[in-house]
């Protein structure tokens, strides 16, 4: 048993501070004694704010609604050496990504939206409709602007009829995200080379 | 580079803090009395007493580095005869103002177990919450816990003004553990300061602040996304951080954006719910697993 200052009130060592409290002799305050706690349980999970390249750290506090988390709180996550607990009014806001006034922001993507050639609607599909279209769409476009050879051009400005190879698509272009680590944009990068695209740019900016 | 300071509220500041208590809490009224009191001896002897351990800063982060506390708790030097007279005053306090008194005051503070002699063995015993050989007379344990909690309480002072100076200027982030970097001691209770939310404990022991992260258990290796918090719902800004791998929690207020001040161990009496409220979740507090 180690004691401390709690210890100092709990006389019985029942583990309860206010027990104790009788236990010294003092009255214990009337809800307390008489009426059950309401309990409210939540969690808080470190985040990077997803607004721009600083990538400020966040804590998100989420309680149990149903069977999933609702974020009740968000703030600057003081132990991360980016921002040292504080965060800039848009990132104060990132809560609002999620819920405004304790609702569910109806402007949140939760799932793929896609809208056909012509349509003025968006409609709902699945993650692996929407990927299986991207992919498609992807091939599609890289096949029908690949650049397989380059003519060498000689010092005189004219084509020599030499011919060197090329291997892009100048018809697709990239934009990274400015919350990639290193590693993450190294990876990204990598993959829009090994598809020929030559357009690879990134949001890293305020 | 985090620093900390722990500043020391003083007589005055503890009575000014005992009286906002008391006009928030009315209900907890008596005990917080009796804890300010105390408190308030506590305070001055923190005047008069001095602390034997030097060392250079470059000694002490080469210990905390090593996970080593910068003091060695039951070999510090107390002067006996401080000690005994602050066990003598804090056995009048409840003699006064506990209801029913404390008829073993004087059996306590008279006692062989201070003597010059003794006075290290109990020191020892006290730390580490091992039961006094109190005999002829003390029967009930709870008498004995309350002697234990005194003569705790009387300790105080000394490792205080040991925190005071060693753990001065001290980059926070050198530590952030589960027990006190200068005794080693569990924390009291903690806040979540008002500037950026850093999230500082009190030991029980020396009242030095240190840092602890926020979203990890300063307790156990399962630490990365076990640390869950519980309120009371019509106080949100007082939770109790807990660990839902190790169980052990810490009560914590929230001042992050207020203004207000708060004085840990008093707070520590007015949040009595809350230890409730962890009791019926099956948590322990720091320091009792």
């Amino acid at each position: 048993m180690e004691l401390t200052r709690r210890d100092f009130i709990k006389l019985s060592g029942s583990g309860l501070g206010a027990a104790a409290l009788v236990n010294l002799g003092f009255k214990l305050p009337a809800r307390a004694a008489t009426e059950p706690l309401r309990i409210v349980k939540a969690v808080e999970t470190t985040g990077v704010c997803s607004f721009c390249a600083v990538g400020c750290g966040t804590l998100l506090a989420s309680e149990k609604e149903g069977d999933h988390l609702k974020i009740v709180n968000s703030e600057g996550n003081p132990d991360n050496a980016i921002n040292f607990g504080t965060l800039c009014s848009k990132g104060s806001a990132v809560i609002q990504k999620s819920y405004i006034d304790g609702e569910i922001n109806p402007e949140r993507l939760t799932k793929p939206l896609y809208r056909a050639k012509g349509a003025s609607d968006w409609t709902e599909i699945s993650w692996k409709e929407a990927i299986d279209k991207i992919a498609k769409l992807v091939k599609e476009t890289r096949d029908a602007n690949w650049i397989k050879e380059d003519e060498i051009i000689g010092p005189d400005g004219k084509p020599t009829g030499k011919k060197v190879p090329a291997n892009r698509t100048e018809a697709i272009g990239t934009l990274g995200s400015a919350e990639l680590s290193n590693e993450g944009a190294y990876l990204y990068q990598k993959f829009a080379r090994s598809l020929g695209v030559v357009y690879i740019e990134h949001h890293a900016r305020l | 580079m985090a620093v900390v300071e722990t500043v020391d509220p003083g007589v005055q500041g503890v009575r000014e803090a005992v009286e906002r208590y008391v006009e928030r809490y009315p209900d907890y009224e008596g005990a917080l009395r009796l804890y300010g009191a105390v408190m308030e001896l506590q305070q001055k002897a923190l005047e008069e007493v001095g602390c034997s351990v030097e060392m250079d800063v470059e000694e002490r982060d080469a210990r905390l580095g090593t996970l080593v506390t910068m003091v060695d708790a039951p070999e510090l030097e107390v002067d006996p005869v401080r000690y005994r007279s602050l066990v003598k005053d804090i056995c009048t306090v409840m003699e006064e103002r506990r209801p029913g008194g404390f008829e073993h005051s004087k059996e306590l503070y008279s006692w062989d177990g201070l003597s010059d002699e003794n006075l290290r063995s109990t020191m020892a015993r006290v730390l580490a919450g091992e039961e006094l050989p109190l005999t002829s007379g003390w029967e009930d344990d709870s008498d004995k816990i309350l002697a234990s909690n005194i003569l705790w309480e009387s300790l105080a002072p000394f490792y205080r003004k040991c925190g005071s100076i060693l753990a001065s200027g001290m980059d926070q982030s050198i530590w952030q553990r589960g027990h006190c970097p200068v005794c080693g001691s569990a924390p009291l209770m903690g806040f979540f300061r008002n500037e950026d939310g850093l999230w500082l404990v009190e030991c029980s022991l020396c009242h030095t602040l240190w840092n602890l992260q926020r979203a990890s258990c300063p307790f156990c290796s399962e630490s990365l996304g076990s640390l869950e918090f519980l309120y009371i719902e019509d106080e949100p800004g007082k939770r109790v951080q807990y660990c839902s791998s190790c169980k052990v929690y810490i009560k914590t207020v929230n001042l992050r954006g207020t203004d207000k001040d708060v004085l840990l161990p008093l707070e520590d009496i007015v949040t009595a719910e809350l230890d409730l409220a962890a009791s019926e979740e099956g948590l322990k507090p720091a320091g009792r697993q």
